[in-house]
């Protein structure tokens, strides 16, 4: 039926009365929640940082502006409803486009792999192509629900009830990378770039190692891979721009000193690669795949491998690690959650840890290599394996009584590998690089160097456990510098 | 501040409309409408006030002065005083920098390049100011005895950082008497919104896809290394997605300026039509920022002797409107270049080529291109990056043609590509009048009408909202204007 005018009119006239009730109410509602400050957020679970803090004023802030943008930051960054509003917009933004099979690039370029010998020093003095590590790379966690570091130095029981795990591994959030991802079929696929000078760098530093601990101790060298190279086949790997971890390994292997024992693993985990030995949805490989990279490490140091049925087992369900947080939660990725399964060591479960506190001390605590994390955040579950990645670790192995010794040296990839070792050795100590001379800044050692830590505890086997992006990594290589002697 | 961030909206504008609607007196809306301008300009640094509170008192001052002469020859002397002066300040300010790095580059000195800051908006209200001395010179607006409303013009938070420029003739009455009527606020409340989610998810979603091709973090700048480093369809990506970007982004603050203006009396024109529907270069510049534009033309172009002169002239006349329009953008080479790009195209379709003997879609196509490839001038600066960007279009660096990422970006972005792209076209316009061309025929459309009209606005808020928190990427590129 077609509105006489003075229908239309009357119609309109209550329309545009409704419409602007409802825009200035919702603006005043939205303003009124800015406005309730005991509610804006301190941390964002989502992104895993600490959000914008209130600028303090200055005069300088004021004339410059700087003191208004960094209000109009924190007004943004602790809005009270900003956690649901970013997941309602991720979802949004999976209605732009085809996003079954995405690539989160960092804007990094591979090097050729040089085939023949090279000259080491010359290649780590040339400059690098290498674009910088993202920052908000994932695994500095924070802790959901509760204080990251829950005990005070003065007061500091080691009472292991207190520490909840989650977090609190003080390590440079550069250093915590998964750096590119190629996401395909409801997994991510962590891409590796060879950096010739930045790789050169790297056996530099093991080698400058291998000369101070010769005749004292011997030095096994563990490259591990990440998924692409392992997962993907090689036509797609290469369309990705990633070079071939294999190569890159027997690069890195080949400039090595002799005196080093070099694990290769490539081949084994490539031959498994249709198997569970990466996560879909974070950048460190299962345990699984670490016990074939042990396989292989028993071979080169001439021992007995365990059979995995001789462990027992634990299986936390749910994981969605740092590939679904940097993919911006990738759905296909939240469509296939990991499961993290985790083989307990046969001797004993115990270990020693040091959390720093966040202040530059450390607190000790007694702790299990592989930890219940079911109540854990369901991006924290990696942290089952070793206490995660603390400073400075230590298991006495009371069921080996011939006083054998270990030091792994290792990044997060490590952490999944060291349950294994357990029981080859009485003595097992492990230090995570990034944040290894803080710890030795507190506990009194002058000197951070491993070759220090050997000498102090007399140990025999030092396992260097890095993955292979990391070994190629400037900022890495720039912590490295002042431990690998 | 910029009007695409939470607090912007939820504190200060809402402040703002509410005050303005609680007072009513024209004397006392104007001294709040100042204040939060101030405030509002106050925020990008104290430190860029005294300067325009100095502009506004010149330009104040020389057309009072102007006002009160009788003789003409006087009055030129100082409208020419005034213009000097104030394109001095604004020379000082914005080219500084740039003309000494040229001389360093010739002569070798100076050695040390003094870094001036660039106070936010210069050019608009500039420009505003100009506009309004010279309109005063010309009898075409009366003069402004008070200062303080003056510098409202100047200041006025709607306009003064990104444009319009506005005139002061077009909003004089509009200070000194306006009022807020039912309609207009309702349209302005769809305009601003309309705006805001333009520039809060699309904008800022085009320049999301930019950054992604040159793998680039948030916090990160972009290096000629990564632009050589970039393959040819990653280059055309770019491409289109900045030409997007950058149409939606302005339009946006336009749209959002025009809105709040509605909500609170002040009637701004139309800044842009549609300028990628624009059938050749002409047409285009037509559509595109014409409040800059029709200042070039008015106050440039048209003194200069226009085209009613010989062929010689008129091709100089254009080329010097085509150089300032590309200083005025930014003090760098190829913003120059990029004006001078559109006098070669604008001289060639009035003399070289008759456009309408091309069919109309090879024309659009034709249209797009050339505008697309001028933003890649305009986007890449002098600093190593513009001859890479524009090698790597047509597979000059040596990189593959396609590559993973870029097919994956694309893909990944395809439908949101295609939806801004059709936000540039009148699509929009066309079915919001189909409907309300409907709802006067029956009564079911008439409902249907005044949901829609009633909800979108509160549904492109929570839209924006969502973009703005989610997204770390809200640029402001209007600084260096």
């Amino acid at each position: 039926m077609r509105p006489t005018k003075q229908q239309y009119q009357r119609s309109r006239y209550r329309a545009i009365q409704v419409k602007q009730l409802l825009f200035l109410g919702f603006l005043v509602v939205m303003g009124f929640i800015g406005l309730l400050w005991f509610a804006r957020p301190k941390t964002s679970t989502v992104e895993k940082r600490d959000l914008a803090q209130f600028p303090s004023l200055s005069l300088k802030g004021l004339w410059d502006g700087s003191f208004f943008s960094g209000v109009e930051t924190w007004y943004a960054d602790t809005y009270p409803l900003r956690e649901g509003l970013i997941d309602a917009d991720t979802k949004l933004e999976q209605l732009y486009g085809i996003r079954g099979e995405q690539m989160i690039s960092n804007g990094e370029k591979a090097d050729e792999i040089p085939t023949g010998t090279v000259d080491l020093a010359e290649l780590a003095g040339r400059s690098t192509t290498e674009a910088p590590l993202p920052s908000d790379s994932g695994s500095v966690p924070v802790a959901s629900g509760s204080p990251v570091s829950p005990v005070s130095t003065e007061a500091a029981p080691p009472a292991t009830t207190e520490f909840n795990g989650q977090g609190a591994a003080d390590v440079t959030e550069d250093l915590v990378q998964s750096g590119d991802i190629y996401i395909a079929n409801g997994a991510g696929y962590g891409v590796y770039y060879f950096s010739e000078s930045n790789s050169a760098r790297y056996c530099l530093l093991v080698n400058q190692l291998a000369k101070n601990l010769a005749g004292k101790a011997q030095i096994y060298s563990m490259l591990c891979p990440i998924s692409a190279g392992v997962m993907l086949s090689d036509e797609v790997r290469e369309s990705t721009g990633a070079s071939d971890e294999n190569q890159a390994t027997e690069w890195f292997y080949r400039n090595m000193d002799p005196s080093v024992k070099t694990v290769s693993m490539f081949n084994s985990l490539k031959a498994h690669n249709d198997q569970y030995i990466f996560f879909r949805t974070d950048h460190h490989w299962t345990a699984l795949g670490a016990y074939y990279a042990y396989q292989e490490w028993c071979k080169v140091k001439g021992v007995t491998p365990h059979e995995l049925s001789q462990f027992e087992t634990k299986s936390f369900e749910g994981f969605l690690g740092t590939f679904y947080s940097n993919s911006n939660k990738n759905a296909s990725l939240a469509a296939n959650p990991d499961t993290v399964t985790a083989y307990v060591p046969m001797g004993t479960n115990s270990m020693e840890m040091y959390v720093a506190n966040g202040d530059g001390s450390f607190t000790k605590y007694d702790w299990r290599i592989v930890n219940d994390v079911s109540d854990y955040a369901k991006s924290e579950l990696y942290a089952t394996f070793a206490g995660g990645d603390q400073a400075y670790n230590y298991v006495h192995n009371t069921a080996v009584t011939d006083g054998s010794s270990v030091l792994i040296v290792k990044d997060s990839y490590g952490n999944a590998f060291i349950p294994f070792l357990i029981d080859h050795y009485e003595h097992i100590y492990w230090i995570d690089f990034r944040n290894y001379k803080k710890w030795c800044a507190w506990a009194g050692y002058g000197d951070p160097s491993i070759s220090a830590l050997v000498e102090r505890q007399g140990i025999q086997d030092v396992v260097l456990c890095h993955n292979i992006s990391i070994a190629g990594s400037s900022t890495a290589l720039d912590v490295m510098e002042s431990i690998y002697k | 501040m910029v009007f695409s961030s939470l607090l912007f909206v939820f504190l200060f504008f809402v402040s703002n409309i509410i005050t303005q609607a609680v007072v009513t007196d024209i004397r006392k809306k104007n001294i709040v409408m100042l204040c939060f301008s101030l405030v509002f300009y106050a925020w990008a640094g104290i430190r860029f006030v005294p300067l325009l509170l100095l502009m506004t008192l010149i330009c104040w001052a020389a057309a009072l002065w102007i006002s009160r002469c009788r003789r003409q020859e006087q009055k030129k002397l100082i409208l020419v005083l005034c213009l000097v002066l104030v394109l001095l300040i604004l020379g000082i300010f914005k080219y500084t920098g740039f003309f000494l790095r040229n001389v360093q580059l010739l002569l070798g000195f100076p050695k040390v390049i003094p870094a001036i800051a660039l106070p936010i908006g210069i050019s608009f209200y500039t420009f505003q100011l100009l506009s309004y001395v010279i309109d005063v010179y010309r009898g075409d607006t009366e003069v402004q005895e008070r200062y303080w409303l003056l510098l409202l013009y100047a200041s006025l938070f709607h306009q003064c950082i990104a444009g319009p420029i506005v005139r002061y003739r077009d909003v004089n009455q509009d200070i000194l008497h306006r009022r807020v009527k039912r309609t207009e606020l309702s349209r302005g409340i769809t305009r601003f919104t309309v705006g805001l989610a333009k520039k809060a998810v699309l904008a800022n979603g085009c320049a999301a896809v930019v950054r992604d091709v040159f793998g680039i973090a948030v916090d990160e700048d972009l290096t000629a290394a990564i632009v050589q480093g970039t393959p040819v369809t990653g280059m055309w990506l770019v491409m289109l997605a900045y030409t997007l970007f950058i149409y939606l982004d302005f339009s946006a603050y336009s749209d959002m300026a025009i809105g709040m203006g509605l909500m609170c009396g002040f009637h701004y024109k139309e800044n842009f039509n549609y300028p990628y529907t624009a059938d050749s270069v002409t047409d285009f510049w037509r559509r595109w920022h014409i409040s800059l534009s029709s200042f070039f033309r008015d106050y440039v172009y048209i003194p200069l002797g226009g085209n009613r002169c010989s062929r010689g002239r008129h091709i100089f006349n254009l080329f010097v409107v085509w150089g300032l329009t590309g200083m005025w953008h930014g003090a760098s080479w190829n913003y120059i270049l990029w004006g001078l790009y559109y006098f070669v195209f604008l001289v060639i379709e009035k003399y070289l080529v008759d456009t309408e003997r091309i069919p109309r879609p090879a024309r659009h196509l034709l249209t797009l291109l050339i505008v697309g490839f001028g933003w890649i001038l305009f986007r890449f600066d002098g600093s190593g990056q513009l001859g890479p960007a524009v090698k790597g279009l047509f597979g000059l660096n040596g990189n593959a043609f396609g590559a993973l990422t870029v097919r994956l970006i694309f893909r990944n972005n395809l439908f949101f590509l295609l939806f801004c792209c059709l936000a540039a076209t009148p699509l929009a316009k066309t079915l919001g009048n189909m409907l309300r061309n409907l709802s006067q025929r029956s009564t079911l459309w008439l409902t249907v009408y005044g949901v829609w009209d009633a909800a979108l606005p509160v549904l492109l808020l929570v839209l924006s909202m969502m973009s703005l928190a989610g997204n770390q990427y809200n640029p402001f590129i209007y600084f260096q204007f």
